[in-house]
């Protein structure tokens, strides 16, 4: 690893120099530091290299946490270059050595991924091999390496392949993959299935493992002005420490501060769910019907031998253009939630009602105001909440907002906030009062403790 | 943190010794669900802005509708195609597709990069994001994040690729 830096640096020269292609070097920096209330003090912060020319790419990623923000797991803390590759990429086939991140099916058997906002990473660091034909009809990947845990590698490794063919409209993959951890072999298998014609889409996959077992189906239409999509779940057995199963709860994100407040996370135990959305325009409006139910299985439950509710939300939003300057959105989400995943009979019930405009003044000058109120008899009960931004185009976003629980607690949540945006470059520094809570990010969830302090935020992206 | 500052230094050495283009062969599906890279943007006739955005991100979708009500009138100035990368995870991915349609962004093509090849290849790091790139493929605009009126700023850069 030592060698890595220097190596990368002398051949990223070698391959610049004259009488060669030039090549694409891209970075970005990311960087958070919090001071909270009290005078601890949290930041995280990554800078990603990368260098492509012709077949050849290679990069690495820093990552420095000199006290990790609260939230972020303490294993995290120092510095690591978690993340360094050297890849060749032809057009029928391509060889990774280093980290790398992969996806086989829709994830539920394997899905290495990254999401900064959860602190979540586990690259795979070994080698990888891709394959295609020239038609695409038949494509296919193998793998072996050792996850990453926090800044270094886990004590397993994971070996795996999948195998696409395609014929027409239809798509086959077949997969496998071996985690092996103390010589102990633990392995899973997946078969899935794709369809298109026209406006319709359809898949289904299925995967089993050890004890467990998912199958999950899709079904889409999309014309113009018009669409619809239903995605059902099933898993039983499908408990993974380990992470690489990617099981993100079946269940409508939501944009809106009191809409996420108790969000559901996915019980892998044993659950049976869906969700569908369906989109209407007609002129200048914009409709939205979404809805998601997900129940416990009987074999998860112990002492009860029928299914038990875990989450249901039905969702509507409608979206007025009234002329060029004003535009609303009017919300209501209507959620029930087991907290203990159907193990008891209690469940809480909350409805969120949002109204959201947004003013143009001109090119350059706009006013978002948005007013939210949750209504619920359990928990803390009653919120409501407000948010005002002001937008100076091209540079200045200012915004002050207010979750304010007046139904228990009595507690203001307050943030107030400037961002400063110039080409690739962002800065953002905040200043507020947090509630403690589930942060997720695509249907998985961390937990974040209450603070009260300053953020400053810092992106910055380049290509030379 | 010397390993950190080493980083750094390497950035900014690497960064002013090299040029751009672009022969992204990271591999994303279409609407159809057939593979492409983004070095099949490249016509050499239009330039084209690539623009990262996901279905829970309503900065991403203002912009989007934004460059959607004005794409015809942009396009009799200046012929350019708008792709949408799509980056959620294959959970949202049909209601991804079902957006894509419902809310009118006709004009557009799209691409969807399940698990971010692209978003890393691009070094993306927060979103709405959107690069200008001239009809051979050379970076020439990008900007991160989205007020209202953003859009009057993409439109500037693409009159300067007439």
């Amino acid at each position: 690893m030592r060698l890595f830096l220097p190596a990368s640096f002398i051949l990223s020269l070698l391959l610049s120099q004259p009488g060669r292609a030039q090549g694409v070097f891209t970075g970005g920096l990311e960087s958070q530091t919090a001071i909270y209330k009290g005078g601890s003090y949290g930041s995280n912060n990554y800078l990603k290299l990368d260098y492509m020319q012709g077949s050849f790419s290679a990069g690495i990623q820093a990552e420095y946490y000199p006290e990790p923000m609260l939230g972020y797991d303490m294993n995290l803390k120092g510095f690591g270059l978690p993340g360094k590759y050297l890849a060749w990429t032809r057009e029928n086939w391509s060889l990774t050595a280093g980290d790398y991140y992969e996806q086989f099916g829709s994830g539920i058997i394997f899905r290495s991924w990254e999401d900064r906002t959860l602190g979540w990473n586990n690259s795979v660091g070994g080698v990888r091999a891709t394959f295609r034909t020239s038609d695409d009809r038949l494509s296919g990947k193998i793998l072996y390496g050792v996850p990453r845990e926090f800044l270094h590698y886990a004590s397993r490794q994971i070996a795996g392949g999948e195998v696409t063919g395609r014929i027409g409209n239809v798509a086959v993959s077949a997969a496998a993959v071996d985690q092996i951890a103390g010589g102990v072999s633990d392995l899973s298998g997946m078969l899935a299935l794709s369809w298109g014609a026209g406006p319709f889409t359809a898949s289904a996959e299925y995967v089993g493992k050890k004890g467990g077992h998912a199958e999950s189906a899709v079904l889409g239409y999309a014309a113009k002005g018009f669409s619809a999509s239903m995605t059902v779940r099933r898993l039983e057995g499908m408990l993974d420490r380990t992470g690489m199963n990617y099981l993100p709860s079946l269940c409508q994100q939501q944009v809106y501060m009191l809409a996420t407040l108790n969000p559901y996370t996915t019980f892998a135990d044993g659950e049976i769910g869906g969700m569908g959305d369906l989109f209407y325009r007609y002129k200048t409006w914009k409709f939205h019907v979404g809805g998601s139910m997900i129940y416990a299985l009987p074999s998860a439950l112990s002492g009860h031998d029928t299914r038990r509710l875990c989450y249901r939300d039905i969702n509507i939003d409608i979206e007025k253009k009234w002329n060029r300057k004003f535009k609303t959105v009017a919300f209501v989400s209507i959620q029930e939630n087991s907290p203990s995943h159907g193990q008891r009979k209690a469940t809480n019930a909350q409805n969120v009602f949002v109204l959201d405009g947004l003013y143009k003044f001109n090119a350059r000058y706009s006013l978002r105001a948005q007013v939210q109120y949750l209504y619920s008899q359990e928990l803390t009960k009653d919120w409501v909440a407000g948010m005002l931004e002001a937008g100076f185009a091209p540079h200045w976003t200012i915004h002050i907002s207010d979750m304010y629980n007046h139904g228990d607690t009595r507690e203001h949540y307050y943030e107030a906030g400037v961002t400063y945006a110039l080409h690739a470059l962002q800065v953002a520094l905040s200043y507020g009062h947090q509630r403690a809570g589930f942060v997720c990010s695509g249907g998985v969830c961390r937990w974040q403790p209450e603070y009260t302090g300053g953020i400053v935020r810092l992106s910055y992206n380049f290509r030379r | 943190m010397k390993r950190f500052i080493l980083s750094l230094f390497l950035l900014l050495c690497l960064g002013g010794m090299l040029r751009a283009q672009d022969p992204s062969a990271v591999k994303l599906q279409t609407l159809d669900g057939k593979t492409v890279t983004p070095a099949s943007w490249v016509d050499g006739k239009t330039p084209y802005v690539v623009s990262f955005w996901f279905v829970t991100c309503k900065y991403c979708l203002e912009e989007m509708d934004a460059v959607s009500e004005l794409f015809e009138e942009w396009n009799e100035t200046v012929p350019f195609r708008f792709v949408a990368v799509n980056t959620d995870d294959a959970r949202s991915l049909a209601r991804a597709k079902a957006m894509a349609a419902g809310r009118g962004w006709d004009s557009f093509q799209f691409a969807f990069d399940t698990n971010r090849a692209y978003v890393r290849a691009m070094n993306v790091v927060s979103m709405p994001h959107v690069f200008l790139f001239d009809k051979n493929g050379k970076l020439v605009y990008t900007h991160v994040g989205y007020a209202p009126g953003d859009e009057e700023l993409l439109f500037k850069e693409l009159k300067k690729l007439k």
